[in-house]
C-alpha cells in the first residue's frame, strides 16, 4: 500500500509555490534516494502556511486520513506536528537558537537535524562586521508568539516596558535579554545589541520608531515571519529609513529587500531528513536515529540593495556568499 | 609585523577590553584571576587578534591561553616569528 507523508512548510517570504522551494525539493530528493518517489511510491501532501494557528488546523485536517510520517520545516512546525500527530513519526530540521524548543522535540521522540544557525559561531558572525563596517548597533526584534520567545523572555520585556518611559528595546548588557548568545556575539565583534519583543505588526511598527537610524542594522529571525505583516513592515522600514537588514536563517529575504541573509543549508537538511523519512517508512524506528548537527550554511547577498544603501562590499566579502543577487 | 609590534598590538586590544592602560598590564598575569576575563572577553580578544593578524586560532589553542605572554607566543608561532627575542614593552 502506498505510504502517505505530510509536509509542514513555512517561512515562505517570496511568492513561490512550496513545491518550487529548495527545501521541499531537497526533501523529495532525499525520499527518492531512499526509494520513495512522489506520486508513485508515496503521496506527499504539502501544507504551507506562515500562520501557526492555520498550520495546526491544516495539520489536523490532513491527519483525518492515515498518515505514515510528518516532515516539519522548522522548530515551530515540529511542535505543531508533535501536538497534532498522536505518535506519528516526526522528522524535522530546526535551528533552535538558545536551545528553544529542542527539549520538547527530543522528549517527543522527533527525529531532528539541527541546522546550527549562522549566529552560533563568532567566526561566521564576523561577516556582519565585514559587510557593514559602519554599523554600531544590531537591532533584533522578536515576535512573542513563537517558541523563540520563551515565557521568561516575554515577561522580562513586558516588565521593561512598564518600568521605562523610554525605549522598549532592551540593551545587550541587560541580564533580562532573551538571546544572550546573540548579544554575546555582537559584543565579541564590537557591536551593541538591542532586543525588542512585539505582539503584533502595529506593536512592531511602534518599536521600530525607537531604532537609531544613523548606524543600525536590523536583524530579524524567522519568528517574524509568523507575525502577519511583519516581514513586509521590516522591509519597508529598511528601505524608507535607509537601514540595512540582515535576515537570520532565511535566504529568501534577499529577494524582497534584505541586503543579506544566511541560513543553515536547507538543501542539505532537506535531503538528510528525506533519507531518514524513507528509512522510517521502510520500518526503521525513529528513536534509533541519532540527531544530526550541521554547521553548513548558505548565504545570499543582494549587492544592488547594498549599493542602494551606500555599501560597496569588498570582493572577499562577496566571495563568502553562495548566492549573489545583482539586480 | 615584528615581535614587538605583536606584543604592542595584543596589549592595545586587551587594554581596550578590560579598560586598563596598556603600560599597567602584567603580561605574565593570569587573565581570569588578575583582569576578570570571562569567556566572552576572551573570545573578543581572540576574535580581534584573528582579524588583526589574519590568523585562525582553534578552540583547543584558545583554551591554553592563560596570560598575555601565552597569547603573544601563540601569535608569533602562527606568524613564524618564534625564536626571536621579544623586547619588553614597558620597563
Amino acid at each position: 500500500m502506498r505510504k502517505r507523508v505530510v509536509v509542514l512548510n513555512a517561512y515562505t517570504l517570496s511568492p513561490r509555490r512550496a513545491e518550487d522551494l529548495v527545501r521541499i525539493r531537497a526533501f523529495l530528493e532525499g525520499l527518492e534516494h531512499g526509494g520513495y518517489r512522489r506520486s508513485k511510491d508515496v503521496d506527499v501532501d504539502i501544507l504551507d502556511s506562515n500562520n501557526l494557528g492555520e498550520m495546526e488546523t491544516l495539520t489536523r485536517d490532513a491527519l483525518r486520513q492515515p498518515v505514515d510520517l510528518i516532515h516539519a520545516v522548522g522548530t515551530p512546525n515540529a511542535l505543531v506536528a508533535i501536538r497534532c500527530g498522536c505518535g506519528i513519526p516526526v522528522v524535522y530540521y530546526g535551528a533552535h537558537p538558545e536551545g528553544a524548543g529542542e527539549a520538547a522535540c527530543r522528549e517527543a521522540g522527533a527525529v531532528g537535524v539541527l541546522t546550527l544557525p549562522f549566529t552560533q559561531n563568532y567566526k561566521h558572525f564576523r561577516l556582519v562586521r565585514a559587510l557593514f563596517p559602519g554599523v554600531k548597533q544590531v537591532w533584533a526584534p522578536f515576535y512573542e508568539d513563537t517558541v523563540f520567545c520563551q515565557p521568561d523572555m516575554k515577561s522580562n520585556h513586558r516588565l521593561h516596558r512598564t518600568r521605562t518611559c523610554g525605549t522598549p528595546w532592551l540593551d545587550g548588557t541587560s541580564s533580562h535579554i532573551g538571546h544572550p548568545g546573540l548579544a554575546g556575539l555582537c559584543y565579541i565583534i564590537g557591536l551593541e545589541y538591542r532586543e525588542f519583543v512585539y505582539h503584533n505588526c502595529d506593536d512592531l511598527l511602534w518599536g521600530l520608531e525607537f531604532v537609531d537610524r544613523s548606524n543600525g542594522l536590523m536583524m530579524p529571525y524567522n519568528d517574524s515571519i509568523y507575525c502577519e505583516g511583519a516581514p513586509a513592515a521590516l522591509m519597508r522600514f529598511s528601505v524608507e529609513r535607509g537601514i540595512p537588514l540582515f535576515w537570520n536563517n532565511n535566504t529568501e529575504a534577499t529577494r524582497i529587500g534584505a541586503v543579506a541573509a544566511i541560513s543553515g543549508c536547507f538543501r542539505w537538511a532537506g535531503i538528510e531528513t528525506g533519507k531518514i523519512a524513507a528509512s522510517i517508512l521502510n520500518g526503521a524506528t525513529p528513536r534509533s536515529f541519532p540527531w544530526i548537527t550541521s554547521t553548513k550554511t548558505f548565504g545570499s547577498l543582494n549587492v544592488t540593495r547594498a549599493r542602494d544603501l551606500g555599501l560597496e562590499p569588498a570582493p572577499k566579502v562577496v566571495a563568502q556568499f553562495d548566492e549573489v543577487i545583482m539586480s | 609585523m615584528d615581535t614587538v609590534n605583536v606584543e604592542e598590538t595584543v596589549l592595545k586590544h586587551f587594554a581596550a577590553i578590560v579598560h586598563v592602560a596598556p603600560k599597567k598590564l602584567d603580561t605574565g598575569a593570569n587573565l581570569a584571576a588578575e583582569y576578570g576575563v570571562d569567556s566572552l572577553k576572551a573570545l573578543k580578544l581572540i576574535s580581534e587578534i584573528e582579524v588583526e593578524f589574519d590568523i585562525d586560532i582553534e578552540e583547543d589553542e584558545a583554551r591554553c591561553l592563560k596570560s598575555l605572554d601565552d597569547v603573544v607566543e601563540l601569535i608569533k608561532a602562527k606568524l613564524g616569528l618564534t625564536g626571536t627575542a621579544v623586547r619588553p614593552l614597558a620597563s
